[in-house]
């Protein structure tokens, strides 16, 4: 399934619009394998083969070639099945085991830093989606926060024009709130006044 | 069980006695604990063990709310820490395996020693090869040294840390912005009592005038 870029709006609609949908997080491993056949398969076998290459262990194909070929050094120095050539079995065991799990380290590093860049989404990218979301989830929905305000305002309108018509006219009029006092030379300047 | 619980190898075989001073684990004795199985051989990679994979483990990019709703919003809710080595896991399966046997290989080397793996890879190839008898593994009796395996091992370790740290860990100034995030959303007002707390003291506020007359 393709990434949505799109999302539709949610809550909301008209002349007050909506609430920005929530953004998906990237599939970049699924993205991938659709242009690349057997991603999935490749990470397994590539997984499972630096695990095997860092436990060190030699596969029974690569000691029986270690000890074919320490039995031809064998012959070839005079010393055929010498304890002599059992030494040089067991140590050359050892580099190659050795030699194989820094190949295994230095493969881990050659593997994992791509499959982290371009199968996961970076933790930045997470954070960022997710608190954009989290603000939009929590976001007023438009239309009724429009018609509420202009409920408030009809209701402040109301209000005011209920007050000022207590008693059959405003509250100064009915006595009810003195007016405040109106100096008119207060504000003028000092030979004006 | 570890290879150092088990005791020290310091006499002669193929490779001649181990050198004044050294003790090595030797991987073909019995465990003296009991058990006559070889630990090394039930754990080749001799690792501990790592984080544990979650199955299906998805990072939640859409949180949810927090006090209240309508007209008036609510406070949004508290946004996850990513899991990079949860996601990494599902991108690269051995991982955990993996992460063990690399910081086990990269202890032993830091410590001088050859590694479980490769003392295992010693015992099998002695039972292949019918070579009977003890041996010596101590990194001289194989051609190394301490001093070369430590400073492998600190090759190693110092281009490991940050191949791990970028990849399976979370950046400390994004845990820290996710933290600061959560923590204003943590001490938001409710917007709908808000709302209405503010409602109610401009009506008592209108109405002020009147009350005082």
């Amino acid at each position: 399934m393709p990434y949505n870029a799109s999302p539709q709006p949610t809550s909301g609609n008209g002349v007050f619009g909506s609430v920005p949908n929530a953004v998906a997080l990237p599939q970049p491993y699924q993205a991938f394998g659709q242009v690349f056949p057997g991603t999935q398969s490749n990470q397994t076998a590539a997984s499972s083969d630096i695990l095997h290459e860092l436990s060190g262990q030699l596969s029974p194909e690569t000691l029986a070639s270690i000890q074919n070929q320490d039995a031809a050094w064998g012959v070839a120095s005079g010393m055929p099945g010498s304890g002599v050539e059992q030494n040089k079995e067991l140590l050359d065991v050892a580099n190659a085991s050795q030699a194989q799990q820094q190949q295994g380290a230095s493969n881990y590093k050659g593997i994992v830093s791509p499959s982290s860049q371009y199968f996961t989404v970076a933790p930045s990218v997470e954070a960022e989606i997710a608190e954009a979301n989290a603000v939009a989830n929590a976001a007023p929905n438009p239309t009724l926060a429009g018609l509420t305000n202009i409920g408030s305002h009809i209701a402040g309108l109301g209000l005011g024009y209920a007050m000022n018509n207590l008693g059959g006219g405003n509250l100064y009029q009915s006595g009810a709130v003195s007016p405040p006092p109106v100096d008119y030379g207060a504000d003028l300047p000092p030979d004006m006044g | 069980m570890s290879a150092a619980a088990l005791p020290p190898y310091n006499y002669g075989g193929f490779f001649g006695g181990s050198p004044a001073g050294a003790t090595v684990n030797n991987p073909l004795v019995p465990n003296p604990a009991g058990s006559n199985v070889n630990p090394l051989m039930d754990n080749p990679g001799g690792g501990t063990a790592a984080a544990p994979v979650i199955p299906g483990y998805q990072y939640n990019a859409n949180p949810g709310t927090q006090s209240g709703n309508g007209p008036f919003g609510a406070v949004p809710g508290q946004v996850a820490t990513p899991q990079p080595y949860q996601d990494l896991s599902s991108v690269f399966p051995n991982l955990p395996g993996a992460n063990s046997d690399l910081s086990s290989n990269i202890l032993t080397e830091l410590q001088g020693g050859l590694s479980p793996g490769t003392l295992d890879a010693i015992s099998q190839a002695q039972n292949q090869f019918g070579i009977g008898g003890p041996v010596n593994t101590s990194p001289m009796s194989l051609g190394t040294n301490d001093a070369a395996l430590e400073n492998f091992g600190l090759q190693q370790y110092g281009g490991t840390i940050p191949t791990v740290s970028t990849t399976q860990t979370v950046d400390p100034q994004v845990e820290a912005q996710i933290a600061q995030f959560n923590a204003e959303q943590a001490a938001a007002p409710n917007p709908t009592t808000g709302a209405l707390v503010g409602a109610g003291t401009s009506a008592i506020a209108s109405l002020l005038p009147l009350l005082l007359a």
